[in-house]
């Protein structure tokens, strides 16, 4: 009877630790969400005149790409208080959440520098500062959607319904793993087989999103000539400051007649900066 | 028993002379009327009363006319007022008989209680009784006037005024509020005259009447004055002295008034500067101080320069700068970060003699010196008696001691020092003198520092304000600041009073100093002579006066600079030096959105003049043999 109810207990956690893997491994989806990268300044607080600085900045690639070109700098120290002897420094790739890394992939960077003397009858002075972080990315929006070939009689096919897959004209998504990504897709059906998908294209991370172009795009294999809608005519775009959207439309051709579902693939790749307020006070 | 009835008695004699002092009170309120006119005007108001229902009808009612004071020779006496000229051409208005002469003679009246007052030192028993005399000349002068409640309020409410800044001024020195005080207390009778002259004019005017000669005159002085007065006061507002004796009293209330007249002593056109830009605040244009400043530039430039054409560009490189610079007075204030400040104290302690018999004696006071940075810097210390007697001011000078040795000359560079330093007066006093005691402070060190961020003109906007977000929190960080002593060295990049805290690398930039009188304490302080100044901090990270721009080459390390109260007792103080400034390289080089943060130190040597006056008496023994 003993040796049943071990033998049940061992059953029962290898068959526990079985679910758990297969759970954590390829079921998840890292690819979606609106992420940021994680920045941990690990500096002292508190540090004293006339001293070493010693500031340790960890980055965590939370993002479910790999980022690289990667500059971390520190800004905003007042130079007649703080020394650093190096405001930059670079990393040449960060691996981005994955099965095989689901934590996503941890650099430390150290900024050396000196402390130099406070004023005269002063015995503390606050220093605000920013860990700064420029990195390039891409992200990868790859949806199958509703197509349809067929218009109704106004030559829309709004509310059309089809054996194969309900179509409709317009789908929000929740963002694809990093702090820019599409939130929603219009698709619309044109005379034949050509349909146009108009993407909103997000930022919806803390930092600010520099230039963005488009690497790949296509539908059901075929690819889609696209272009943003802005000023320029290039599939690249640079937002403005304090601007967090834009739109991108594609133009292609389905596959075939009919309503059914395809997929969609377009990778964009941009660049992205994104800084950390720390603050850090000197005693005498 | 018979103890009772006596107080039973007593009480009832109060009790009626109380109900009879009501009765008497009530016939006041009411107005006094000429004996048998009471009879005649209470059977017209019985008569007019005769259908209260209709009289009580309309809850809106009319006024009702007055009943007109019957006029009998025997008993009717002339009006106090009727005997001045009438303000108004064309005799007495509807409004009322106002008087010019009343209102003249108030303010002649006020006139001779201020000189009174100066010359009883404005010691609070004179002064006391001085203000009851004037207030009982306005009560009698406002009464013979038209609406004189008002005005009777506007007596007893400056009687009230006077009252309570005597009381305050003896009783609490050293306030904040108390120059202001001191300035309400000396003018308060002056001032009400001149309003209810005002009043006067307003009421003549307004019953469309033209004034007469004697208070169009008396108009034309009073405006005349105000102008004079008040248009510099309003453009740029005076500071304030500090502690004072009873006897400095007008001098102080008067300066605070004429101070700003001060600061245009440096030009030597005064009046004509003075009437050309007042004239032209008239026209509309409003900017006295800027006027000011063109006339300044056109002396300046005419003096230095020989060619014409040098003297135009010399004129268009100054008004650019002080376009850049629409105030020429620079911003600082006093830094809390600075624990470690520089004190000199002089006050007197409970053994000072305020009141002595020996015509000779020492009068001690401590000389308390924190010393914190320990600089070493000196003081020297002389004191003078000053009396009034009939013959006018009399002078006594005293004889110094610093811890009972006779030297008027100390060193200090220790931490904490407190020196007794004694006063006695080289002659006989007799009477009540003003003691003065003057330290010079020589080679007092102070620094001041400035934070600035650089920037590109090409910043992205959002950046730009998230550099100012971080680092420039509050007024004072976008100012000079400096420690709490007597001296600030007040320095800008830039335009305006410098307190745009980032510096775009592009543009020309501008950089001047100011230094400012910041000395408070229960003394009376002035900044005498800069001795050095050094602007290190910008010239060790590779700053260079731009000696191709017009400006002081001076700008950033020089000697001696003669300075007055009108350049540093202004709340934004007068800038002293200016010019154009070249950047080190790794600023003159930032783009886009690249940025430098950094402080700069700046360092003060000055001389600094304190002067404590304690008021004393001397009442000699006399020796009876």
């Amino acid at each position: 009877m003993r040796k049943a109810i071990i033998f049940l207990i061992l059953a029962l956690f290898l068959l526990a630790s079985c679910g758990q893997t297969s759970e954590r491994g390829a079921d998840i989806n890292y690819k979606q969400g609106f992420v940021d990268l994680t920045i941990n300044s690990a500096g002292n607080k508190e540090e004293f005149q006339e001293q070493r600085l010693e500031l340790p900045v960890s980055l965590q690639n939370t993002v479910a790409y790999d980022i690289e070109d990667v500059v971390v700098s520190v800004k905003g120290f007042d130079n007649f208080y703080v020394e650093l002897y190096d405001e930059h420094k670079e990393l040449p790739k960060l691996e981005g959440k994955s099965i095989f890394n689901p934590e996503g992939m941890k650099e430390d960077v150290l900024f050396e520098g000196m402390i130099k003397k406070l004023l005269p009858g002063a015995e503390k002075q606050q220093q605000d500062y920013r860990v700064n972080v420029k990195y390039n990315s891409k992200v990868e929006f790859s949806p199958s959607i509703c197509v349809t070939s067929q218009l109704n009689g106004q030559g829309s096919s709004y509310d059309t319904y089809q054996g194969a897959c309900t179509f409709e004209k317009e789908i929000s998504y929740d963002g694809q793993g990093a702090p820019l990504g599409v939130s929603n897709l219009e698709i619309i059906p044109h005379q034949g087989r050509q349909v146009e998908l108009r993407m909103k294209i997000e930022n919806r991370g803390k930092g600010t999103v520099g230039k963005v172009s488009v690497l790949t795009s296509a539908i059901g294999g075929k690819p889609l000539t696209c272009e943003f809608r802005s000023d320029t005519v290039e599939n690249k775009v640079e937002f403005e400051s304090g601007q967090k959207s834009v739109t991108l439309i594609c133009a292609g051709y389905v596959g075939s007649d009919g309503t059914y579902t395809t997929p969609v693939f377009v990778e964009l790749l941009y660049d992205y900066e994104l800084d950390q307020k720390e603050t850090m006070m000197i005693l005498k | 028993m018979q103890e009772e009835s006596y107080s039973q008695k007593k009480e009832d004699i109060m009790v009626d002379l109380g109900r009879l002092l009501k009765k008497a009170f009530i016939v006041n309120k009411q107005g006094f009327r000429e004996f048998g006119s009471e009879a005649k005007s209470e059977k017209k108001e019985s008569k007019d009363k005769s259908h209260p229902t209709i009289e009580n009808f309309f809850s809106f009612q009319r006024d009702k006319p007055k009943p007109a004071m019957p006029r009998e020779s025997g008993n009717y006496s002339r009006p106090w007022s009727s005997s001045f000229p009438s303000i108004s051409k064309g005799g007495p208005s509807p409004r009322g008989p106002a008087t010019t002469g009343i209102y003249i003679f108030l303010i002649i009246i006020s006139a001779f209680g201020l000189l009174a007052r100066s010359f009883v030192a404005y010691s609070p028993g004179k002064s006391f009784a001085i203000s009851i005399i004037l207030a009982l000349f306005f009560f009698f002068g406002v009464r013979n006037t038209p609406e004189p409640k008002v005005k009777e309020g506007l007596v007893a409410l400056t009687l009230g005024l006077d009252f309570a800044a005597q009381f305050v001024l003896g009783t609490s020195a050293g306030s904040a509020f108390e120059n202001k005080m001191i300035t309400l207390y000396v003018f308060a009778w002056v001032i009400l005259a001149v309003i209810l002259f005002l009043m006067g004019v307003l009421d003549t005017t307004g019953a469309g009447e033209r004034l007469g000669k004697p208070a169009t005159v008396m108009l034309i002085l009073v405006l005349g004055t105000a102008l004079f007065f008040l248009l510099p006061v309003i453009i740029q507002s005076p500071s304030f002295f500090q502690d004072v004796t009873h006897a400095e009293y007008f001098h102080i209330a008067k300066s605070e008034l004429v101070k700003v007249a001060g600061t245009l002593d440096e030009t030597k056109n005064f009046w004509y500067d003075y009437f050309t830009c007042t004239f032209s605040v008239f026209d509309g244009s409003l900017k006295y101080e800027s006027c000011m400043e063109n006339k300044r530039i056109g002396r300046y430039c005419e003096a230095n320069f020989q060619t014409t054409a040098d003297k135009q560009n010399c004129v268009l490189q100054q008004q650019e700068l002080v376009k850049q610079g629409a105030r020429p007075g620079i911003a600082g204030v006093v830094s809390d970060a600075i624990k470690q400040v520089t004190k000199v104290e002089m006050k007197e302690d409970q053994y000072f003699p305020k009141k002595a018999t020996d015509s000779k004696t020492i009068y001690p006071i401590p000389l308390k010196v924190e010393n914190p940075r320990e600089q070493t810097f000196t003081a020297k210390v002389s004191c003078e008696f000053k009396g009034f007697t009939a013959k006018g001011e009399e002078k006594v000078p005293g004889i110094i001691s610093i811890g009972g040795e006779e030297v008027n000359e100390v060193q200090i560079n220790s931490k904490a020092q407190e020196y007794l330093i004694g006063c006695q007066p080289s002659a006989d006093l007799k009477g009540r003198y003003t003691l003065d005691y003057t330290v010079m402070l020589s080679g007092m060190q102070t620094f001041s520092f400035i934070k600035r961020a650089f920037v590109s003109k090409e910043i992205d906007p959002k950046l730009r304000g998230q550099i100012e977000m971080d680092n420039f929190k509050t007024k004072a960080d976008r100012t000079s600041q400096g420690p709490a002593e007597f001296a600030l060295l007040n320095f800008k990049f830039g335009s305006g009073d410098g307190s745009s805290p980032l510096v775009t690398v592009e543009d020309p930039v501008t950089f001047s100093f100011a230094v400012e009188d910041v000395g408070t304490g229960s003394f009376k302080g002035e900044v005498q002579k800069i001795n050095s100044y050094n602007f290190h901090g910008l010239w060790e990270r590779g700053f260079n006066v731009d000696s191709e721009k017009i400006g002081d080459k001076d700008c950033l390390q020089g000697g001696e600079v003669l300075v007055n109260a009108a350049l540093t007792k202004k709340r934004e103080p007068s800038e002293l030096r200016r010019c154009f400034l070249s950047l080190p390289a790794d600023f003159s080089q930032l783009q886009k959105n690249a940025y430098k943060i950094e402080t700069f130190v700046a360092d003060l040597n000055y001389d600094y003049k304190i002067t404590k006056s304690i008021p004393v008496e001397v009442t000699p023994l006399v020796v009876v043999s």
